[in-house]
């Protein structure tokens, strides 16, 4: 047994660093260090900065832009950039589309899209909730009806985190309504300019335009813009949820935001924190630290060995469970951290002047939403059972 | 990375693994505790090496590292052993490696590695946090003598031999570590049990003579209890993995309101979030062997480092493995309040673990400290 990184895993991790260090600007990184949305052009050219070193999507085949790296190795470059607060690379379009697209796509799909998608020069969306269909998806009622070589869509979707920032959606929809619900479905890509779309924006508990309602009124869509065979959208939906694994216990986000904590907490010693509540805050930190150890172990112990990850079927879910407890806990922490200085709701012009501080309860807010998105706490736990019980 | 077992450790569990089952039998365990008698199973894992395993190969020992006990105590926590294999085979053991150069403790060393000789581990005294009331001083003959009361010495009462700490009584105010002949007149053993079978003793030694180990007094202790915690980290895995698996057999065989309890989605729950737990701990159990063998054999993890790693691992492990516990507890219902059921056995396992080797807010605010040295 051993825990040691390859020669070449420390070099990847250094020239990861060093690429940030030199190409990241010190705006976008306190933007992303306090939790302020950035605007869409500082996310495309920091994207745009990481593919020219193929590290947008560097688990793709070297053909389509990628260096078909291993999702370990992966993993180290999404800790570099969790760890530096660089922005992450536009997850719907390089972990969740890409691959769909790379497994279920037409090659003129593959040729015309991968590229795009690694240098964000079209931005996705993910559309599959509804109003009536949340963690139960294959109730979906969005219709796709076929008029010659195109799809009408109508419907409506919700929860579309970033629809307003995107240029196109992936959309399940339902093609056919005679067959049984999961065969009915189809996986299409829109144009979100196309006529008949409407995002509408969503304003969160923590005061924020995170999500969307994104309507579908009599939308042409052409048939080449399925992926996959009509009928086969569920397959591409499971496919996209169960190979987005890599960093779904977010280790490196849970480590940075440990590091905020005991930053935030010098501040607040600073400005007269008790002493004996500090200690009392960095007893919490240690216990979380301890958490986080176990989780990446975890994380390290189905990425490396085969072995584990085929004796526990649902270990994605593990994960995931276990990774946004974790998340929840820290948000908790620091807006507890924060004190009467989380109290005043930031509005949108202010987030500019204002730091960690002031945004750790707007931030505590929105993570619970990590429980509810993505897999659901409770449909994760009936996962594992599932496993253990049927 | 590698985070499994090598094929001639994997062996050595399954054979290990398969023994216990068959002839470890909770029944056995509920006649042996009955009757304060079991010397077949101590003989029989013996003869499959357990006591040789952190003996150095110089003493006939195995010479192993911490992957090579992992299994060893996961097995041990499964079938809730009541054999000295934290106290005896491991803490004791650490502690005479590193003085094996002396001829006696050699000797010793060979003994207990054929399982012909157990030997104690007393630490502990009653006073917490104080320092040491066990006396050592020098007879006319220069020979050691011991006075004082070591309390909760697992397995003390038919231990051979007895390894004790004692602040010596001269100008230095060191301590020492001290090996003790248990069948002495000079030493008396006051037997009792623990919550969780374990046979303990309380000694009181009375101008005891001893044998001081030529060892770094502070630093071996220091390893004894990183072992130690250790140990307790990978045993905790077997106990919940055991928890786990009584729970699952329960909901799928218990009928309650016309359907089997498997099939109530609350209950699910609990299932998954036990698994869940388990498997954080068997990580970080792993976590901890390679915190220790980078301490011992290629040095590239610093005792700090390596104390923070374990510390960590068991303050995550003693606070699920107890959560795991109690849920396998209440998902069993009435018959897992009873003694003759083993799932109650489980969780007294892990209370008695928390006890020894620390739990909470307390084992917290250690972990604290441990950090905020490390980044001075």
């Amino acid at each position: 047994m051993n825990l040691d990184f390859t020669p070449e895993q420390e070099q990847l991790r250094i020239d990861v660093r060093r690429h940030i260090e030199a190409e990241l600007p010190a705006s976008v990184q306190q933007k992303v260090r306090r939790g302020e949305f950035l605007d869409k052009h500082e996310v495309v050219n920091w994207q745009r900065s990481l593919n020219q070193r193929r590290w947008a999507a560097p688990h793709w085949p070297r053909e389509y832009g990628g260096l078909s790296l291993r999702s370990v190795d992966k993993l180290i470059i999404q800790e570099e950039l969790y760890r530096a607060c660089a922005p992450m690379p536009l997850v719907f379009n390089v972990d969740m589309l890409g691959p769909v697209v790379l497994r279920f796509g037409t090659d003129a799909q593959k040729q015309d899209l991968l590229p795009r998608l690694a240098n964000a020069d079209l931005w996705f969306c993910q559309g599959f909730s509804e109003p009536d269909a949340g963690s139960d998806l294959a109730s979906l009622r969005t219709r796709a009806r076929r008029e010659g070589d195109h799809y009408i869509v109508d419907g409506q979707k919700i929860w579309t985190t970033h629809a307003h920032l995107a240029d196109w959606i992936f959309a399940l929809v339902r093609t056919d309504l005679d067959t049984k619900p999961q065969r009915g479905i189809s996986f299409l890509l829109i144009d979100l300019k196309s006529p008949g779309v409407v995002v509408r924006p969503i304003t969160t508990i923590d005061g924020q335009h995170h999500l969307n309602e994104v309507f579908f009124d009599n939308v042409k869509v052409p048939v080449s813009q399925r992926v996959g065979d009509e009928g086969q959208g569920w397959d591409c939906a499971k496919y996209l949820l169960s190979n987005e694994r890599t960093g779904i216990a977010r280790v490196g986000y849970c480590r940075e935001r440990l590091q905020h904590a005991r930053d935030l907490l010098q501040r607040r010693l600073a400005v007269g924190l008790r002493e004996v509540e500090a200690e009392d805050i960095l007893i919490d930190v240690a216990t979380l630290e301890a958490e986080l150890r176990g989780l990446e172990l975890m994380n390290w112990r189905f990425m490396y060995s085969q072995e584990a990850a085929r004796g526990v079927p649902a270990h994605a879910s593990m994960l995931k469970l276990k990774g946004v407890e974790l998340q929840q806990d820290i948000a908790s922490l620091l807006m507890r951290i924060s004190g009467h200085e989380g109290l005043r709701r930031p509005a949108p012009q202010d987030w500019t002047d204002i730091d960690g501080l002031q945004t750790a309860t707007s931030r505590y807010l929105y993570s619970r939403s990590v429980s509810i998105y993505g897999g659901a706490t409770e449909v994760q736990k009936n996962i594992i059972a599932k496993t253990l019980l049927d | 990375m590698e985070f499994d077992l090598s094929d001639e450790q994997r062996a050595f569990a399954d054979s290990l693994s398969r023994f216990l089952q068959e002839r470890y039998t909770f029944e056995h365990r509920r006649s042996a505790v009955r009757d304060q008698t079991d010397e077949t199973t101590w003989r029989d894992i013996s003869a499959l090496g357990v006591p040789s395993l952190l003996v150095p190969a110089s003493a006939g020992g195995f010479g192993g590292v911490a992957s090579d006990l992992l299994s060893v105590c996961e097995a041990f926590g499964r079938t809730l052993v009541l054999q000295p294999l934290l106290p005896g085979c491991v803490m004791s053991t650490v502690a005479l490696a590193s003085a094996a150069i002396s001829p006696e403790v050699h000797a010793l060393l060979e003994r207990m590695a054929v399982g012909e000789a157990r030997v104690g581990w007393a630490h502990h005294e009653a006073r917490l946090d104080a320092p040491l009331t066990t006396q050592a001083r020098r007879s006319g003959e220069g020979k050691w003598l011991l006075d004082g009361t070591k309390v909760h010495v697992l397995y003390g009462a038919r231990a051979d031999a007895i390894l004790v700490s004692a602040s010596e009584d001269d100008d230095t105010g060191r301590t020492g570590l001290f090996l003790v002949d248990a069948t002495l007149p000079q030493v008396r053993r006051m037997a009792h049990t623990l919550v969780d079978d374990t046979p303990a003793a309380d000694i009181e030694l009375q101008s005891c003579p001893a044998l001081r180990l030529d060892v770094d007094t502070n630093e071996t202790i220091d390893r004894v209890a990183l072992w130690g915690t250790f140990a307790s980290c990978a045993e905790a895995v077997g106990v919940m993995e055991a928890a786990l698996q009584l729970s699952r057999t329960h909901l799928g065989q218990r009928q309650q309101f016309g359907q089997a309890l498997s099939a109530y989605q609350s209950l699910r729950h609990r299932i998954a979030e036990m698994a869940a737990d388990l498997e954080i701990c068997r990580a970080l159990a792993v976590g901890a062997a390679v915190a220790l063998e980078g301490l011992t054999s290629t040095g590239d993890v610093s005792l700090p480092q390596a104390r923070l790693r374990i510390a960590q691992a068991w303050q995550v492990t003693s606070r699920l493995s107890l959560r795991v516990c109690e849920t396998a507890v209440q998902l069993h219902g009435g018959i897992g309040m009873t003694e003759e059921y083993p799932v109650g056995g489980l969780l007294r396992r892990v209370v008695c673990l928390n006890h020894l080797f620390g739990q909470g807010r307390q084992l917290a605010r250690q972990l604290a400290h441990m950090t905020a040295a490390i980044a001075a």
